[in-house]
Protein backbone atom coordinates (compact mmCIF):
# COMPACT_ATOMS: atom_id res chain seq x y z
CA UNK A 1 0.00 0.00 0.00
CA UNK A 2 1.00 3.54 -0.59
CA UNK A 3 2.76 5.17 2.04
CA UNK A 4 1.62 8.66 0.38
CA UNK A 5 -2.16 9.63 0.58
CA UNK A 6 -2.66 9.72 -3.27
CA UNK A 7 -5.30 11.77 -3.15
CA UNK A 8 -2.74 14.66 -1.40
CA UNK A 9 -0.63 13.83 -4.44
CA UNK A 10 -1.77 15.57 -7.39
CA UNK A 11 -1.01 19.29 -8.33
CA UNK A 12 -3.37 21.28 -10.52
CA UNK A 13 -3.26 20.78 -13.57
CA UNK A 14 -1.28 23.93 -15.50
CA UNK A 15 -1.19 26.34 -19.32
CA UNK A 16 0.89 27.75 -20.63
CA UNK A 17 0.38 29.25 -23.95
CA UNK A 18 2.36 29.15 -27.25
CA UNK A 19 4.05 31.84 -28.24
CA UNK A 20 3.07 33.85 -24.93
CA UNK A 21 1.71 36.76 -27.70
CA UNK A 22 -0.45 36.54 -30.46
CA UNK A 23 -1.61 38.94 -33.37
CA UNK A 24 -5.13 39.24 -34.18
CA UNK A 25 -5.83 36.74 -36.95
CA UNK A 26 -2.96 34.58 -36.04
CA UNK A 27 -2.87 31.11 -34.52
CA UNK A 28 -1.43 29.32 -31.04
CA UNK A 29 -1.99 26.76 -28.95
CA UNK A 30 -2.89 26.29 -25.25
CA UNK A 31 -0.93 23.10 -23.82
CA UNK A 32 -2.80 22.09 -21.08
CA UNK A 33 -0.07 20.24 -18.35
CA UNK A 34 -1.31 17.26 -16.04
CA UNK A 35 1.66 16.06 -13.94
CA UNK A 36 1.02 12.52 -12.88
CA UNK A 37 3.10 11.24 -9.52
CA UNK A 38 5.30 8.25 -9.29
CA UNK A 39 3.21 5.31 -9.39
CA UNK A 40 0.04 7.04 -10.14
CA UNK A 41 -1.87 7.11 -13.54
CA UNK A 42 -4.62 8.74 -15.59
CA UNK A 43 -7.62 7.03 -17.59
CA UNK A 44 -6.92 8.24 -21.28
CA UNK A 45 -9.00 10.30 -23.33
CA UNK A 46 -10.33 6.60 -25.02
CA UNK A 47 -10.30 4.83 -21.67
CA UNK A 48 -10.53 0.83 -22.80
CA UNK A 49 -14.24 0.57 -20.91
CA UNK A 50 -16.89 2.57 -20.54
CA UNK A 51 -17.69 4.42 -17.30
CA UNK A 52 -14.07 4.85 -17.05
CA UNK A 53 -13.36 8.51 -17.11
CA UNK A 54 -11.49 10.04 -19.90
CA UNK A 55 -8.85 12.68 -19.49
CA UNK A 56 -10.35 16.10 -21.05
CA UNK A 57 -10.17 19.74 -21.25
CA UNK A 58 -12.33 22.29 -22.03
CA UNK A 59 -11.30 25.52 -22.76
CA UNK A 60 -14.26 28.51 -22.90
CA UNK A 61 -13.52 31.03 -25.81
CA UNK A 62 -13.56 34.71 -24.89
CA UNK A 63 -14.54 37.02 -27.28
CA UNK A 64 -12.61 36.70 -30.64
CA UNK A 65 -11.20 33.83 -29.85
CA UNK A 66 -11.84 30.95 -31.53
CA UNK A 67 -10.77 27.41 -29.23
CA UNK A 68 -10.09 24.15 -31.23
CA UNK A 69 -10.55 20.41 -30.73
CA UNK A 70 -8.04 19.25 -27.72
CA UNK A 71 -5.03 16.82 -29.22
CA UNK A 72 -4.27 14.06 -26.34
CA UNK A 73 -1.07 12.45 -26.46
CA UNK A 74 -0.81 9.30 -27.33
CA UNK A 75 -2.34 6.64 -24.70
CA UNK A 76 0.21 3.56 -22.77
CA UNK A 77 -1.66 0.41 -23.02
CA UNK A 78 -1.20 -1.60 -19.51
CA UNK A 79 -2.04 -4.92 -18.36
CA UNK A 80 -2.81 -5.75 -15.06
CA UNK A 81 -3.32 -8.98 -13.67
CA UNK A 82 -6.99 -8.66 -12.10
CA UNK A 83 -8.33 -7.59 -15.54
CA UNK A 84 -8.41 -8.92 -18.68
CA UNK A 85 -8.96 -5.76 -20.21
CA UNK A 86 -5.91 -3.81 -21.70
CA UNK A 87 -6.31 -0.03 -19.89
CA UNK A 88 -5.56 2.75 -21.52
CA UNK A 89 -3.66 4.88 -19.56
CA UNK A 90 -1.16 7.98 -19.10
CA UNK A 91 1.61 8.39 -16.95
CA UNK A 92 4.04 10.94 -16.00
CA UNK A 93 3.63 14.51 -17.71
CA UNK A 94 0.51 14.57 -19.99
CA UNK A 95 0.45 17.32 -22.37
CA UNK A 96 -2.91 18.29 -24.29
CA UNK A 97 -3.19 20.97 -26.87
CA UNK A 98 -6.06 23.55 -27.80
CA UNK A 99 -5.50 25.26 -30.53
CA UNK A 100 -6.59 28.96 -30.51
CA UNK A 101 -7.04 31.57 -32.99
CA UNK A 102 -7.26 35.16 -32.11
CA UNK A 103 -10.13 36.53 -34.55
CA UNK A 104 -8.87 39.92 -36.54
CA UNK A 105 -10.75 42.34 -34.54
CA UNK A 106 -9.60 41.95 -30.71
CA UNK A 107 -7.77 44.66 -29.51
CA UNK A 108 -4.66 44.77 -27.74
CA UNK A 109 -4.24 43.82 -24.18
CA UNK A 110 -4.11 40.77 -21.91
CA UNK A 111 -6.67 37.76 -22.14
CA UNK A 112 -7.59 35.24 -20.30
CA UNK A 113 -8.73 31.52 -21.22
CA UNK A 114 -10.56 29.50 -18.43
CA UNK A 115 -11.21 25.82 -18.46
CA UNK A 116 -11.67 22.41 -17.07
CA UNK A 117 -9.74 19.91 -17.01
CA UNK A 118 -11.48 16.25 -15.68
CA UNK A 119 -9.69 13.55 -15.16
CA UNK A 120 -9.42 10.03 -12.92
CA UNK A 121 -6.24 8.89 -11.25
CA UNK A 122 -5.28 5.90 -10.12
CA UNK A 123 -2.49 4.54 -8.10
CA UNK A 124 -0.98 0.99 -8.18
CA UNK A 125 -3.48 -0.45 -5.71
CA UNK A 126 -6.63 2.00 -6.11
CA UNK A 127 -8.41 4.52 -8.06
CA UNK A 128 -9.31 7.63 -6.94
CA UNK A 129 -13.01 9.30 -7.90
CA UNK A 130 -12.97 11.46 -10.98
CA UNK A 131 -12.24 15.37 -10.35
CA UNK A 132 -12.59 18.29 -12.08
CA UNK A 133 -10.29 21.17 -11.80
CA UNK A 134 -10.15 24.51 -12.92
CA UNK A 135 -7.43 25.99 -15.61
CA UNK A 136 -6.42 29.62 -16.67
CA UNK A 137 -3.90 30.73 -19.09
CA UNK A 138 -3.32 34.16 -20.01
CA UNK A 139 -2.38 35.43 -23.58
CA UNK A 140 -1.07 38.63 -24.80
CA UNK A 141 -2.52 40.47 -27.50
CA UNK A 142 0.16 42.74 -29.51
CA UNK A 143 -0.89 44.56 -32.21
CA UNK A 144 -0.10 43.30 -36.00
CA UNK A 145 3.91 42.69 -36.45
CA UNK A 146 3.97 43.49 -32.70
CA UNK A 147 7.24 41.85 -30.59
CA UNK A 148 7.15 38.03 -30.59
CA UNK A 149 4.52 37.56 -33.33
CA UNK A 150 3.53 33.58 -34.16
CA UNK B 1 -20.61 -18.69 12.15
CA UNK B 2 -17.81 -17.36 11.59
CA UNK B 3 -16.43 -18.59 8.62
CA UNK B 4 -12.74 -16.97 8.55
CA UNK B 5 -10.53 -15.17 10.62
CA UNK B 6 -8.18 -12.23 9.88
CA UNK B 7 -6.09 -9.36 12.18
CA UNK B 8 -8.56 -6.71 12.67
CA UNK B 9 -8.98 -3.87 10.35
CA UNK B 10 -9.96 -0.86 12.09
CA UNK B 11 -12.83 1.62 11.36
CA UNK B 12 -15.05 -1.48 9.52
CA UNK B 13 -17.43 -3.79 11.23
CA UNK B 14 -15.56 -7.08 12.41
CA UNK B 15 -16.19 -10.46 11.67
CA UNK B 16 -19.18 -11.91 13.64
CA UNK B 17 -20.48 -8.35 14.25
CA UNK B 18 -23.93 -7.47 13.45
CA UNK B 19 -24.59 -5.15 10.41
CA UNK B 20 -27.04 -2.39 11.32
CA UNK B 21 -29.91 -1.67 9.57
CA UNK B 22 -29.63 0.36 6.85
CA UNK B 23 -32.50 1.73 4.42
CA UNK B 24 -31.39 2.76 0.59
CA UNK B 25 -33.31 3.49 -2.80
CA UNK B 26 -32.74 1.12 -5.54
CA UNK B 27 -32.90 1.46 -9.04
CA UNK B 28 -36.19 -0.56 -9.40
CA UNK B 29 -37.50 2.19 -7.86
CA UNK B 30 -38.66 0.50 -4.26
CA UNK B 31 -36.42 1.57 -1.35
CA UNK B 32 -34.88 -1.90 0.26
CA UNK B 33 -34.00 -2.63 4.20
CA UNK B 34 -31.01 -4.75 5.00
CA UNK B 35 -33.38 -6.27 7.36
CA UNK B 36 -36.05 -7.13 4.45
CA UNK B 37 -33.43 -9.77 3.77
CA UNK B 38 -33.03 -11.25 7.69
CA UNK B 39 -33.27 -14.92 7.53
CA UNK B 40 -31.39 -15.23 4.59
CA UNK B 41 -27.95 -15.08 3.74
CA UNK B 42 -26.79 -11.50 1.89
CA UNK B 43 -23.54 -10.57 -0.31
CA UNK B 44 -22.84 -7.05 -0.21
CA UNK B 45 -20.78 -5.33 -2.75
CA UNK B 46 -19.39 -2.27 -2.85
CA UNK B 47 -19.09 -0.74 -6.53
CA UNK B 48 -18.59 2.58 -8.31
CA UNK B 49 -19.50 3.19 -12.09
CA UNK B 50 -15.78 4.43 -12.28
CA UNK B 51 -13.92 2.05 -10.68
CA UNK B 52 -12.27 -0.53 -13.16
CA UNK B 53 -11.92 -3.75 -10.12
CA UNK B 54 -16.03 -3.74 -9.89
CA UNK B 55 -16.11 -3.95 -13.97
CA UNK B 56 -13.64 -6.28 -14.00
CA UNK B 57 -15.47 -8.43 -11.30
CA UNK B 58 -19.23 -7.45 -12.51
CA UNK B 59 -19.67 -10.51 -14.60
CA UNK B 60 -18.60 -13.03 -12.05
CA UNK B 61 -21.35 -11.60 -9.96
CA UNK B 62 -23.90 -12.19 -11.77
CA UNK B 63 -23.08 -15.59 -13.14
CA UNK B 64 -20.92 -16.88 -10.18
CA UNK B 65 -22.90 -15.28 -7.33
CA UNK B 66 -26.26 -14.65 -8.03
CA UNK B 67 -27.37 -17.29 -10.35
CA UNK B 68 -25.45 -19.66 -8.92
CA UNK B 69 -26.95 -19.04 -5.30
CA UNK B 70 -29.84 -17.39 -5.59
CA UNK B 71 -31.90 -20.46 -5.35
CA UNK B 72 -30.12 -21.55 -2.52
CA UNK B 73 -31.70 -18.41 -0.72
CA UNK B 74 -28.40 -16.00 -1.25
CA UNK B 75 -29.78 -12.30 -1.37
CA UNK B 76 -26.77 -9.83 -3.39
CA UNK B 77 -27.28 -6.56 -3.13
CA UNK B 78 -24.42 -4.27 -4.82
CA UNK B 79 -24.40 -0.41 -3.17
CA UNK B 80 -23.23 2.12 -5.44
CA UNK B 81 -21.30 4.41 -3.68
CA UNK B 82 -21.65 8.10 -4.24
CA UNK B 83 -23.22 7.81 -7.20
CA UNK B 84 -27.07 8.83 -8.31
CA UNK B 85 -29.66 6.46 -9.78
CA UNK B 86 -29.27 7.28 -13.43
CA UNK B 87 -25.39 6.13 -13.65
CA UNK B 88 -26.02 3.39 -11.14
CA UNK B 89 -28.95 1.53 -13.39
CA UNK B 90 -26.82 2.37 -16.44
CA UNK B 91 -23.73 0.32 -15.22
CA UNK B 92 -26.22 -2.55 -14.25
CA UNK B 93 -27.70 -2.80 -17.28
CA UNK B 94 -24.34 -2.44 -18.91
CA UNK B 95 -23.23 -5.28 -16.94
CA UNK B 96 -26.46 -7.13 -17.27
CA UNK B 97 -26.94 -7.60 -13.60
CA UNK B 98 -30.22 -8.89 -12.07
CA UNK B 99 -29.87 -8.31 -8.58
CA UNK B 100 -30.82 -5.31 -6.45
CA UNK B 101 -28.98 -2.41 -7.20
CA UNK B 102 -28.67 0.15 -4.31
CA UNK B 103 -27.39 3.61 -5.18
CA UNK B 104 -25.98 5.67 -1.57
CA UNK B 105 -25.55 8.74 -3.30
CA UNK B 106 -23.91 10.70 -0.03
CA UNK B 107 -22.12 7.47 1.10
CA UNK B 108 -22.76 7.90 5.06
CA UNK B 109 -23.77 3.76 4.55
CA UNK B 110 -21.14 2.89 3.00
CA UNK B 111 -18.87 4.62 5.33
CA UNK B 112 -19.88 2.55 7.69
CA UNK B 113 -18.11 -0.21 5.84
CA UNK B 114 -15.17 1.49 4.92
CA UNK B 115 -11.89 0.50 6.73
CA UNK B 116 -9.61 3.12 7.16
CA UNK B 117 -6.90 3.19 4.40
CA UNK B 118 -4.04 5.25 4.37
CA UNK B 119 -6.02 8.02 4.82
CA UNK B 120 -8.55 7.53 1.84
CA UNK B 121 -11.79 8.89 2.47
CA UNK B 122 -14.13 5.99 3.18
CA UNK B 123 -16.41 5.95 -0.19
CA UNK B 124 -13.02 5.35 -1.78
CA UNK B 125 -11.70 3.10 0.77
CA UNK B 126 -15.09 0.56 0.64
CA UNK B 127 -14.73 -0.18 -3.22
CA UNK B 128 -14.93 -3.10 -4.27
CA UNK B 129 -15.18 -4.51 -0.83
CA UNK B 130 -17.40 -7.43 -0.16
CA UNK B 131 -19.53 -8.58 2.70
CA UNK B 132 -21.19 -11.51 3.70
CA UNK B 133 -23.73 -11.76 6.18
CA UNK B 134 -25.42 -14.74 7.80
CA UNK B 135 -29.05 -14.94 7.85
CA UNK B 136 -28.68 -13.02 11.31
CA UNK B 137 -27.02 -10.13 9.78
CA UNK B 138 -23.58 -10.49 10.90
CA UNK B 139 -20.34 -10.65 8.75
CA UNK B 140 -18.85 -13.94 8.05
CA UNK B 141 -16.70 -12.94 5.42
CA UNK B 142 -15.33 -9.52 4.18
CA UNK B 143 -12.69 -8.22 1.40
CA UNK B 144 -11.33 -5.04 0.57
CA UNK B 145 -9.28 -4.26 -2.76
CA UNK B 146 -6.38 -5.82 -2.54
CA UNK B 147 -4.79 -6.41 -6.19
CA UNK B 148 -5.74 -9.71 -6.35
CA UNK B 149 -7.37 -11.75 -9.61
CA UNK B 150 -11.18 -10.58 -9.57
CA UNK B 151 -11.88 -14.15 -10.33
CA UNK B 152 -9.75 -15.45 -6.99
CA UNK B 153 -11.44 -13.36 -5.05
CA UNK B 154 -14.76 -14.54 -6.18
CA UNK B 155 -13.65 -18.20 -5.56
CA UNK B 156 -13.30 -16.84 -2.01
CA UNK B 157 -16.74 -15.86 -1.52
CA UNK B 158 -17.88 -18.45 -3.24
CA UNK B 159 -16.20 -20.71 -0.77
CA UNK B 160 -17.63 -18.89 1.86
CA UNK B 161 -21.07 -19.37 0.53
CA UNK B 162 -20.83 -22.73 -0.37
CA UNK B 163 -20.38 -23.54 3.68
CA UNK B 164 -22.67 -20.98 4.69
CA UNK B 165 -25.33 -22.13 2.00
CA UNK B 166 -24.46 -26.24 2.48
CA UNK B 167 -22.96 -26.44 -0.93
CA UNK B 168 -25.92 -25.52 -2.33
CA UNK B 169 -24.56 -24.38 -5.42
Amino acid sequence: MSTVNPLDAWAPPSARPEPHQLEPGHRGRIVVTIDVPEGCHLQSAQPAEPFLIPTSVELEAPDGVTIGEAVYPPAEHEHYEWTPVVLSIYRGTVEVVVPVEVATGVPPGPLSIVGRVRFQGCTEYTCLPPVELPVEVDLSIVPPDGPASS
Amino acid sequence: MTITTEATIEGSYELGEVVADFELPATSGDRLRLSDHRGHPVLIFFTTTWCPYCSAEAPFLEQEIWQRYRDAGLQVLSIQVKEGEALAASFAQHHGWTFPVLFDEDGTVSGRFAPDKEGLPPEVAVINAHFVLDADGAVVYRDFLNMERFDARASHVRAVLDELLGAAS
